[in-house]
């Protein structure tokens, strides 16, 4: 037999070869290959469809509650009403969309391509922990419809112990969503630390997976606090054991310890990776390796150990201790550090680089923006004398929509931008990208910049009616969502039409030297034909072969080389 | 056969080099797992040292009313059968097939009798009304029990927070006991996989995994016991 | 110091420090958000992607710069959190002498029982230039007790008592009293009428601080806590008067209308007063004077038929109080 004839023979007697030009996405089709894949890309895709539609349904409550509050008393609903809707918001944008959004879609989709390696280390677990979500999100949806969810979603104690039980059906479901975190989290560090290709040392690792990392580490050891807080919560309903409500023996405030103990790391859940995307994000836009790389690395390490040190800063007046809320106070001030060291090394970055500004690196360039501004404002909530003033008013609600929106939202949107051709193998149209992008910036600092001011004259947070003063922001503030959920429309529609009949893409459409960019426009199913070798870092432009940063599709590449050949 | 096409090991799984890679991994994935599992708990702990240290009166009464003998027996009971999981793995790793079987059926075995014993404690408690929380309602023998333990301890009165008392450590004692019956279950589970001849001297990691988890169970049986049991 | 269009007028002790604070604070932020962002707008077009022109190679970044930026904020950051730390020993270690004023918050009304016995629901009078303190604690659920003006809170918690202290540095008018806000959120009634209504729910649980001179409060605390003096040339009787100016200030109205229609969230108290009432768990009883009583103070003991999941917490009125709400209540059917 001849070599080929060989070759061909080896090829179809063996099952588990796939042909080197196959992709993802058509390699196999039918519902069944996508419920039962292994497929870290294809696990990836579906996990992004789920936070997305999560996403719309949260942003559809915004938009309802941002309605009502457009008139100081009654508008569309009553009290009630309201109540849940601003819980729902809440609960759904917290548990089913930004805690699993840029690790289990994105993170799944690009961290093993990143390593070199054909998938993470537990594909079947990475499986399962998608289920797990799904399953956790039904059990939220018969919350939603079972009852009046109506305690926000911190849940606080004795409110939600004696509030309606469609708590419970909340409770668990938050608890089955919290396993799937877990899970993505432990997937991912043995992932790190098992399969990483040859070559591929820790200095070498993109910070995409520093921050991944740093993340996966938080989601491991804090989820499962929440965990045991929510069983508490549920049995509290059931049974009534006694620890959390004064009426059966028990204490409030123990209910804020437990709760903010997850909750606090959970916000370096939810910023790490958006910081991660944008290291990608500006070393491709400005053709230049990550200024300060270790510093950047180690500061994502940081901040996910400080931030363990740092939950009563939400509890200042609760009644805990003074000399807790000292100690809180001063811990909470050196957890800003990493932060801006990090914006300052992005800053650097850009220094001497060479810039341009497609919509993924606007989304980054706003996030150094606007989580700067939600950095700031944390001061005023660390400082004590302050924070006394500010807790529970509009102050905190426009903080905290400035880090996970203008911060983590603008991080997952930019990486959304960054990796839509090597997910989908197609471009969008780059001009209504920058149209939604306008949009949704334009959109989100009205609805939230009026919020600061709004707190800072004393408007209490979560309430249904307020006092006229109020209404001419309040009013400014519903127009910037709506302004806001038209960007997202606008960004929807092009998506869309990018899915249908949008350009195809090259391998590498903005001319990166990270190492996904290198697979085929989809990926292969095991990511790539041949294992590859690092021997350059992920950011090493002067490194790169011309081939490798080529931004057209591989047919132009072969006309232009043919051209070459024949000059 | 236990190589395909390629000559590698069937547990190879495809996106893995080698089986020791794999092996690895495995491991770092359990002792993650088990770390997590160590956090939730620790929460009840916490809750636990948060209410002793309150009603410090309540938590001595309320372990004189639980059954030390029973107590004593399980914490036996769960570390032979801890030995047995290791014994399971050893005759894993030497490839003996039976022996593997064997321990597997003897650690399942002292796991059910461990939950027997639970079961006995758990329906005394019902039936003389040591219930949970807003359950509390001990009758007949069981006040006669809180008194006598009252009068033990030195204790004035009977403890308005022993209900708080039952409340976790029917918590503690039932998430434990959950975490038992899933050990059993997945220990099931490997005895089929080792009746099937699945394992050998070069491929045991499910057993090994298996048994690092038992040992969790077994570890914070281990706490448990004495900060339930045996307070003076 | 300057009042800034950002913050709530100055009218405690408190407020000048914590808005120096807030202004610094608010500074700082502008100047480092302008140079951030400066810095990277000014870089995004001094660097702008030319043909011919390569990046810069990073290089080995410069360790210096790192040392540099992570040192000189944390020495900024102490000077907050000392300055932040400082203000707040102030707030929470109260004078020796001040004038103590418990308060209940309670789904949804403030109770205020000052040193004399006489209590106020949903304002309470402060006599001003003194050194006030709250002696706070919940009947039910989380409230927290908010004071803008004077840049107060602290959480209201069932189970434990939890103290705040403040002093007062303006007159308030009657037009406008200085504002208590619940900032804990606490609910609102299921099925609820008008959720605009006071007291109906977390946003409506408000209460009025009427500072007034320090005389006048004293002489207040002197009174045996009688009808109010508009009562006194009551046409009919004073203890009507009484129980009307009691149904309306002190919680009674949001929840029981006096026109024989609404029966919700409570029962109407027209055509109440001798006649049967229908119970939860079947058994039917007269509502006499102490069953009115009973009600009042003990509202779980005998509930109304179809009422069972209202939850009325018990209110404190005092004997007096009790019986002048009862001659209301009968005026109601005459």
């Amino acid at each position: 037999m001849t070599v080929e004839a060989e070759a061909e023979a080896a090829m179809h007697a063996d099952p588990h070869h796939i042909p080197a030009d196959a992709d993802y996405l058509t390699y196999e089709r039918g519902w069944k290959s996508w419920l039962t894949t292994v497929d870290h890309k294809r696990i990836g895709v579906m996990y992004l469809i789920s936070i997305l539609l999560a996403f719309f349904a949260g942003g559809v409550f915004a938009l309802i509650l941002r309605t009502e509050l457009l008139t100081p008393g009654r508008t569309i609903m009553e009290a009630d009403t309201y109540n849940e809707m601003f819980t729902l918001h809440g609960a759904i944008m917290v548990f089913l969309f930004i805690i699993p959004s840029i690790p289990a879609a994105i993170g799944n989709f690009v961290l093993p391509i990143m390593l070199g390696a054909k998938d993470v280390a537990f594909p079947k677990l990475n499986l399962a922990s998608l289920y797990i979500y799904w399953v956790g999100a039904i059990f939220t949806l018969v919350a939603i419809t079972q009852g009046h969810i109506d305690t926000g979603w911190t849940f606080y104690t004795p409110y939600s112990t004696r509030a309606d039980a469609s708590a419970i059906w909340m409770t668990i479901g938050v608890f089955i969503l919290g396993f799937s975190s877990i899970l993505t989290g432990l997937n991912f560090i043995a992932t790190v630390h098992s399969m990483r290709g040859p070559g591929m040392h820790w200095r070498r690792l993109p910070l995409f997976i520093w921050g991944t990392y740093a993340t996966a580490v938080i989601q491991v050891i804090a989820t499962p606090v929440l965990a045991i807080t929510l069983a508490l919560l549920a049995m509290e309903k059931i049974v009534g054991v006694g620890v959390f409500d004064p009426a059966l023996g028990g204490d409030p405030v123990l209910f804020q310890h437990f709760f903010w103990f997850y909750s606090h790391p959970a916000v370096y859940i939810m910023i790490l990776p958006g910081m991660a995307i944008v290291n990608e994000v500006i070393a491709t836009f400005s053709r230049r390796k990550i200024f300060g790389y270790m510093f950047i690395a180690m500061s994502s390490v940081a901040l996910a150990l400080l931030g363990f040190l740092v939950w009563g800063h939400h509890m200042f007046v609760s009644g805990q201790s003074e000399y807790a809320t000292m100690v809180f106070s001063a811990l909470t001030f050196l957890v800003a550090i990493p932060s801006g060291v990090k914006i300052f090394n992005w800053l650097a970055t850009l220094y001497q680089g060479s810039i341009s500004l497609e919509s993924p690196m606007l989304y980054s360039l706003a996030f150094i923006a606007l989580f700067t501004i939600g950095g700031l404002t944390g001061l005023f909530l660390g400082t004590l004398s302050t924070d006394i003033h500010l807790h529970d008013t509009y102050f905190v609600v426009a903080h905290f929509h400035y880090v996970m929106v203008g911060g983590t939202v603008f991080g997952f949107l930019s990486g959304l931008h960054y990796w839509w051709p090597k997910i989908t193998g197609r471009l969008y149209d780059e001009r209504w990208a920058r149209v939604a992008f306008a949009l949704v910036f334009i959109g989100f600092n009205v609805t939230f910049l009026s919020q600061f001011v709004l707190g800072s004259r004393g408007m209490p947070r979560r309430y249904y009616s307020y006092l006229d003063q109020f209404q001419p922001l309040h009013m400014t503030s519903s127009g910037g969502a709506y302004i806001l959920g038209v960007g997202f429309l606008v960004m929807a529609v092009m998506f869309a039409k990018s899915l249908k009949s949008g350009e195809k893409a090259g391998r590498n459409p903005w001319g990166s030297a990270g190492y996904e960019w290198q697979t085929s426009p989809r990926p292969h199913p095991h990511n790539f034909a041949e294992q590859p070798v690092f021997t350059r870092g992920p950011y090493d432009y002067h490194l790169a072969s011309e081939r490798e940063l080529f931004t057209g599709t591989d047919a132009e590449w072969d006309t232009q080389v043919a051209k070459k050949a024949e000059a | 056969m236990s190589t395909d096409a390629h000559g590698n090991s069937k547990f190879l799984q495809h996106h893995y080099d080698t089986p020791a890679q794999q092996f690895s991994a495995a491991k770092l994935g359990m002792w993650l797992f088990l770390a997590q599992e160590l956090l939730f708990f620790s929460g009840l702990f916490v809750a636990y040292g948060v209410y002793r240290s309150w009603y410090p009166d309540a938590w001595v009464v309320g372990s004189h009313l639980l059954d030390y003998k029973m107590g004593t027996a399980n914490t036996c009971v769960l570390l032979l059968s801890s030995f047995t999981a290791v014994m399971a793995v050893r005759s894993a790793q030497t490839g003996n097939q039976k022996a593997t079987g064997n321990f597997l059926l003897a650690t399942i075995f002292l796991a059910g009798c461990f939950m027997v014993v639970k079961y006995f404690e758990y329906h005394h408690k019902f039936q003389v009304g040591y219930l949970p929380g807003q359950y509390f309602a001990p009758h007949g023998e069981g006040l006669v029990e809180i008194v006598a333990a009252a009068r033990e301890t030195g204790v004035n009165g009977v403890p308005f927070h022993l209900r708080t008392f039952f409340g976790l450590y029917f918590v503690m004692t039932g998430i434990h006991g959950l975490h038992v019956l899933v050990g059993m279950f997945v220990m099931g589970w490997m005895w089929n996989r080792n009746r099937k001849g699945e394992f050998s001297k070069r491929y045991s990691t499910p057993v090994e995994m298996t048994a690092l988890y038992w040992h969790l169970v077994d570890i914070i049986w281990i706490f448990l016991f004495p900060l339930l049991y045996l307070i003076d | 110091m300057n009042q800034s269009a950002q913050l709530p007028p100055q009218l405690s002790t408190f407020a000048p420090d914590v808005d120096w604070m807030y202004l610094f604070l608010f500074w700082l932020s502008v100047a480092s958000f302008v140079a951030i962002v400066g810095v990277m707008v000014y870089f995004v077009f001094r660097y702008r992607r030319r043909p011919g022109v390569d990046a810069v190679p990073t290089g080995h970044g410069n360790t210096a710069l790192e040392i540099a930026w992570t040192f000189l904020p944390l020495i900024l950051l102490v000077f907050l959190f000392h300055e932040g730390f400082r203000v707040y020993v102030q707030e929470s270690v109260a004078p020796q002498n001040t004038v103590d004023i418990h308060v209940r918050g309670m789904q949804w009304n403030w109770e205020f029982t000052h040193s004399n016995g006489v209590q106020e629901f949903n304002q309470a009078k402060i006599p001003v230039h003194t050194p006030v303190r709250m002696i706070m604690s919940s009947s039910d659920v989380l409230h927290s007790f908010y004071v803008p003006d004077f840049r107060i809170k602290r959480d209201v918690v069932p189970g434990m008592y939890s103290t705040l202290w403040f002093e007062a540095t303006e007159l308030s008018t009657p037009e406008h009293p200085v504002h208590v806000f619940c900032a804990e959120y606490c609910g609102a009634a299921r099925g609820g009428t008008n959720g605009a209504e006071p007291n109906t729910n977390h946003s409506t649980m408000m209460a009025d601080l009427h500072i007034i001179p320090q005389a006048d409060y004293a002489s207040f605390l002197r009174e045996a806590g009688g009808p109010p003096a508009e009562c006194a040339g009551a046409a009919d009787d004073v203890s009507v008067c009484w129980g009307q100016h009691i149904y309306e200030q002190n919680g009674c109205r949001p929840c029981h209308g006096v026109d024989g229609a609404t029966q919700a969230p409570g029962p109407n108290w027209k055509g109440l007063f001798g006649h049967d009432v229908a119970l939860e768990g079947g058994a039917s009883v007269t509502a006499d004077e102490a069953y009115i009583r009973r009600s009042i103070l003990e509202p779980q003991a005998q509930i109304v038929r179809g009422f069972g999941n209202v939850n009325m917490p018990p209110y404190h009125l005092r004997d007096q109080e009790i019986d002048a709400v009862i001659a209301y209540m009968r005026s109601l059917d005459q």
